[in-house]
């Protein structure tokens, strides 16, 4: 062990912290209270802001391999990248999650083994 | 009698016909979404199960903090030995992204008792809120919302129970077998796989796919960025984006 590592108890401290830290962002305007209405216009400006979230998470994961911080270290050899396209064609053809999958996956794990 | 009294004040059994239909067709709606979800809970869980956390530490954090991306980046910060604090700030600015949606929350939702609305904020991440927004987009004013006895509340209460349900389900397995499990066999990019199947309806209109294609620049440009900042930055892009599309209607439809 670690002379610094966290004690039990401060771990302890840090999921109930956590815990706490998800509930105030999560609920962050809901403290607002009942009778303010949220303008229709801060409605419609957020509305692409959960679809760019997912699109944020996924794209680095298949642009950029791991341990990799920027745009010029890209590689295109990568399977993440053709599994990606793999996948989004078959997504695109079939509008179904299991050919998305299997393609998918097919592609990334023949690049992965055998390239 | 006693037992009518009792069951009459639970969750679900005290509800009318249509509020229990409600919850159920938001419970389906997240089923759709398994896979993304169990595989991303899963590589969580794993990570968690390798870290310096016991087992019963790694459960307690997956079961009360139900924040993935925020317990993913807490992970190396135990490991090095920040203290508590540093650890907490992180976490906040990892779950950046809640703060925003917390505001469709609080719109969709005013309805409810100030403690339902936090408890309701505190269980909507990235899919409840996503399935939710996607199919309701329009706020519905209060009278409407009495007047088909609060579907669309019950339906986010499916979302909920669904999206928690099956990540904790996910969370656990992994961290139980973290041990025998060497790497996470591909099993992130079946996750990046599965959330591709769930972005891709999204973009049926040319904002949605406007918006899609600056995050995705935003988000991959800015990757260097410490705390997911990339992330924030991609939503503050797709909000802009968004504004610009209903100023200029005719270019965006």
């Amino acid at each position: 062990m670690r002379p610094d590592a966290l004690s039990p108890s401060e771990i302890g401290l840090l999921i109930f912290g956590m815990a706490l830290v998800t509930l105030l962002t999560r609920a962050f305007f809901v403290f607002l209270g009942e009778r303010v209405r949220v303008p229709e216009i801060i409605i419609r400006a957020i509305r692409y802001a959960p679809l760019a979230a997912i699109v944020g998470i996924v794209m680095p994961e298949l642009l950029l391999p791991a341990g990799v911080s920027e745009i010029s270290q890209i590689n295109w050899q990568s399977p993440n990248i053709w599994g990606g396209v793999a996948g989004f064609l078959a997504y695109f053809w079939t509008r179904q999650m299991l050919p998305t999958l299997i393609l998918g996956m097919a592609v990334f794990s023949l690049i992965r083994y055998w390239l | 009698m006693a037992l009518h009294s009792l069951t009459s004040k639970m969750p679900y059994l005290a509800w009318s016909d249509q509020q229990k239909g409600a919850w159920r067709a938001g419970l389906k709606t997240m089923s759709r979404s398994t896979i993304a979800i169990f595989s991303w809970a899963v590589v969580t869980g794993l990570a968690m199960g390798k870290s310096p956390l016991s087992t019963e530490q790694a459960l307690a954090m997956s079961v009360f903090v139900f924040a993935g991306s925020a317990q993913l980046a807490a992970l190396p910060l135990i490991a090095a030995g920040f203290s508590v604090t540093t650890i907490l700030v992180t976490a906040f600015v990892v779950n950046l992204r809640f703060v925003i949606f917390s505001i469709g929350v609080q719109a969709h939702f005013s309805h409810l008792p100030a403690w339902r609305r936090a408890i309701l904020g505190y269980f909507t991440a990235d899919f409840g809120y996503l399935m939710y927004t996607s199919r309701f987009t329009e706020v519905q004013k209060i009278a409407e919302r009495k007047a088909d006895s609060y579907y669309r509340t019950y339906f986010m209460y499916g979302l909920a129970t669904g999206n928690w349900t099956i990540w904790q389900v996910g969370s656990i397995l992994g961290i139980l077998f973290a041990s025998q499990i060497p790497d996470s066999w591909g099993l992130e990019f079946a996750g990046t796989l599965a959330l591709i199947a769930v972005i891709v309806p999204m973009l049926d209109h040319s904002a949605a796919r406007w918006a899609a294609i600056v995050a995705a620049l935003v988000a991959v440009l800015s990757y260097g960025l410490p705390l997911k900042l990339n992330l924030t930055l991609a939503i503050l892009a797709a909000i802009i984006v968004g504004m610009l599309a209903d100023r200029a209607p005719k270019a965006m439809k």
